[in-house]
């Protein structure tokens, strides 16, 4: 699909695959820690480890694979500090705890920058800190008897099982027939239990490794090898041996330094969706009764010629309501499947909200309900940031200190209750704490130092929550960023209003505040490549572009107002955006050409710089002062500052006119009576 | 604030040193100017499309709108965002800061004298203290019956 070449394409959806798993693997490790953490605080038994060292084990091996270096080496230290406090019983020191929360955030921020191409942060004092919790040296025997231990720990009391390892070698051509690295898991699943699954770098190309203990009877199928699947007995699973070289983790090992609470940005979802099978059945049903309404189209054709004309509109009448039907429902189907459950978010969020309520030494309790209401993957996605930035405020400024709040005939736990509900098309996402309230008069009082014009009347919730929102409002000066409760809620609105939702607020003094975020369901979405034209970005739908090509401007020959360039074994015309909005040109060397149109009569849209592709959400441009020709919509990219969308049939057509136009003018009039639109 | 009983909420805008009034009830909400996006072909007043609630509406420029050459966006520049029969639009302004009440009654039609671009759009004209209020008229003023100009002026690229 994309236009970027098969290799390239294969290795951008290997690379999303790996952030993919990341993710997971990075949630999962959170989540044993703070059940250790929760363990450790009331004396519960410790969860069992060995999901976690899987976890970290497999982020190492990943992270190697795609040259991510400082994940690479964080993963690692993790990896040996858990497997010496496992070996010591399973009950880290909360300062062990500690060092591994830190590392685990420190490990998010590596594969973040390396998503984002940015150098990874320095992690050297980090690392020396984890390795503390385990100092022994780790000789490859030692490690890899502990490796078989978790295997077998992995399967429990099974006695004796068969494991095999089967060896995928992922190609384009297999990924084009839907066989990558996601299926073979599944399909290793059917086998029995997945015990390891690693990366390696072989000659250029990667190989997965995976073991799989096999359920008894179970055997891979034969037809596999034409996947690029192989296989071998690995033989009879052992039981553990005795490990003889146990060693207590330091129990006052130093704190990790304090990480920056930049988790924010670390915590971007992969643009992956697991999908239910039910859900894809539908929607392959549903193209199976596309097929047939083809067919049925098809048969009405033949029989044209000889059917008499009100017999033929009939079928075509039914056809078409048919088609028309199913096509909604296709969509439908489609949207199900781009539903995740929005407990995916708050799960990360519980990560957030305990770094705050760490750093601001309260007592918190936090609730979820609804988790398992389901939304778009994009918007949940977006929606991550805004909510940890309701999070944090609500553990900073909202919920008081355990004193103050006894002083107020609270209990001194205050609760912090995230819960989502779906009412119709919309959902609604409530973060609600039970903290002091927002103090009105405060807000009042910044907000005509800043010369913000207010009412004289008290200000309702809604005038309030507008007050927050003023760009810059609370972040002005350094007293507001502590005190005020508006940090970053500009930001947050903006987000919420990028996806066509609306935020709401309501706050009793002494009680508490609520916030709403309500949001559609699913949204006009759509994946498009980011372009540059005179200095302006713009999407362009990916499905309109046949292919880019880079050219030498000084390769593009313009004679008689037209300007074409040797593509294939013909020539292509081009269009120059930037000079047919009238935008400012920049002098290049190179340029890039945006092919459409069809076959026939393909086109190229010279833009100065591509930026990337992204999915975009649609927002209609209705109003009759904008809506031009050309322009199909419009998104907000989430910088606050809207892009245009470009529609390339309009502009297909437009350069057709103007050339049939100017093909009319040359035979009639002069050519200087043109008017100023029909540059090019 | 107001010295004239009953009558109409207006929000008060400056432009171009003269202050000028809008229904309150014509009013969505008042905002920052942020940076439009430039619409290609639209009309000349028209600096682009800015994001607001969700919707993307037109931002005009009412310095463009009544004749007045444009100025560099500051800290007081506000987009004062109208509704009208279904309509959202933003209002590019100097600034905007003040709320008044008018009562009908004191609204008089505009005098011979002014007229030029900007009385096209005005319904009135009301004193208020040593002040005058221009009255503006959001219906004619997003009327489009004038051609859209066929190109985005220079000048609206420098704002930028």
């Amino acid at each position: 699909m994309s236009p970027t070449g098969g290799e390239a394409s294969f290795f951008d959806q290997f690379i999303e695959d790996y952030y993919s798993e990341c993710d997971e693997h990075l949630a999962t490790a959170r989540r044993v820690l703070l059940a250790l953490e929760g363990s450790a605080a009331d004396g519960s038994p410790a969860p069992p480890m060995h999901e976690l060292l899987r976890s970290l084990h497999t982020l190492k091996g990943l992270s190697g694979m795609v040259g991510d270096a400082c994940a690479e080496q964080v993963s690692h230290a993790l990896e040996d500090a858990v497997r010496g406090i496992e070996l010591a019983g399973g009950r880290p020191a909360p300062a062990a705890l500690d060092a591994l929360f830190a590392g685990v955030d420190g490990l998010q921020r590596c594969v973040a920058a390396h998503r984002l191409g940015e150098a990874g942060p320095d992690v050297d004092a980090l690392v020396a800190t984890i390795a503390g919790l385990a100092p022994r040296a780790t000789p490859a025997d030692a490690r890899s008897a502990s490796d078989t231990r978790t295997v077998a720990e992995a399967l429990g009391r099974e006695e004796s099982t068969v494991v095999y390892r089967f060896e995928f070698v992922p190609s384009a051509e297999l990924s084009g027939r839907g066989v990558g690295v996601d299926a073979v898991r599944a399909r290793l699943r059917a086998v029995g239990t997945l015990l390891d699954a690693k990366p390696r770098v072989f000659a250029g190309g990667v190989v997965f490794d995976f073991l799989v203990a096999a359920r008894a009877g179970v055997q891979p199928d034969a037809a596999w090898a034409a996947d690029g699947l192989r296989w071998s007995l690995e033989g009879e699973l052992a039981r553990p041996a005795a490990d003889d070289a146990p060693v207590a983790p330091s129990a006052d090992a130093p704190a990790a330094p304090a990480s920056p609470p930049t988790a924010a940005t670390g915590v971007s979802g992969a643009s992956v969706v697991r999908v239910d099978l039910g859900r894809l059945d539908d929607v392959m049903r549903l193209v199976g009764d596309l097929v047939v309404s083809r067919s049925r189209l098809e048969d009405a054709l033949r029989g044209a010629a000889s059917a008499d004309q009100s017999a033929l509109l009939d079928v075509l009448a039914d056809t078409n309501a048919a088609m028309e039907r199913q096509l909604r429902q296709l969509r439908e189907g489609v949207m199900r499947i781009r539903l995740v459950p929005v407990g995916e978010v708050f799960e990360r969020l519980r990560f957030a909200a305990r770094d705050a309520i760490r750093e601001s030494g309260k007592q918190v309790r936090l609730v979820f309900h609804g988790q398992s209401t389901e939304i778009d993957k994009v918007v949940v996605d977006r929606m991550l940031e805004p909510l940890l930035h309701l999070v944090r405020n609500a553990v900073s400024h909202g919920i008081e200190g355990p004193t103050e709040r006894v002083a107020r005939g609270k209990a001194p736990e205050g609760t912090l209750s995230l819960r989502a509900t779906a009412s119709g098309d919309r959902i609604r996402i409530v973060v609600e704490d039970d903290g002091a309230g927002i103090d009105v008069d405060r807000v009042v009082q910044r907000a005509r130092e800043h010369g913000l014009a207010l009412p004289e009347e008290a200000l309702t919730d809604e005038q309030l929550l507008a007050v927050l929102c003023e760009p810059g409002f609370s972040t002005r000066d350094e007293a507001d960023r502590t005190s005020g409760r508006g940090v970053g809620m500009d930001v947050v609105r903006s987000a919420v209003r990028a996806l066509s939702g609306e935020l709401a607020m309501e706050t009793v003094d002494g009680r508490g505040t609520a916030f709403t975020i309500e949001l559609p369901l699913t949204l006009m979405i759509l994946d498009a490549l980011l372009v540059d034209v005179g200095g302006q970005q713009m999407a362009v739908p990916q499905p309109a572009l046949r292919e880019i090509v880079q050219v030498e401007t000084a390769s593009i020959v313009t004679f008689e107002n037209n300007a074409v360039v040797r593509y294939r074994d013909g020539v292509l015309p081009i269009v120059h955006l930037a000079r047919l909005f009238g935008f400012a040109e920049a002098p290049a060397s190179r340029c890039y050409l945006l092919v459409v149109g069809t076959e026939a009569a393909p086109m190229g849209l010279r833009v100065d710089r591509l930026i990337g592709l992204r999915e975009i959400v649609v927002h209609p441009v209705a109003d009759r002062l904008v809506a031009m020709p050309g322009v199909a919509g419009a998104t907000d990219l989430g910088s606050g500052r809207v892009s245009l969308i470009l529609d390339t049939a309009a502009l297909l057509r437009m350069a057709e006119e103007q050339r049939d136009e100017r093909a009319a003018a040359r035979l009639a009039a002069p050519p200087s009576r043109h008017s100023s639109g029909a540059r090019t | 604030m107001s010295m004239m009983g009953e009558g109409e909420s207006y929000v008060l805008f400056e432009l171009a040193g003269a202050t000028y009034a809008l229904p309150s009830r014509q009013i969505q909400q008042l905002d920052m100017v942020g940076t439009p996006t430039p619409v290609p072909n639209a009309p000349a007043f028209v600096d682009g499309v800015v994001s607001v609630r969700g919707q993307v509406i037109p931002a005009v420029s009412l310095r463009a709108r009544f004749g007045f050459p444009r100025v560099a966006h500051d800290v007081r520049s506000r987009l004062v965002i109208v509704r009208e029969l279904g309509r959202t639009v933003g209002l590019i302004v100097d600034s905007a800061r003040e709320f008044a009440t008018i009562a009908p009654e004191s609204i008089e039609p505009l005098p011979e004298g002014i007229g030029g671009t900007s009385g096209r759009y005005l319904r009135g004209i009301a004193q208020q203290g040593e002040r005058l209020l221009l009255i503006v008229d959001v219906h004619e003023l997003l009327e489009t019956s004038e051609q859209p100009t066929d190109t985005v002026p220079a000048e609206a690229g420098t704002l930028m």
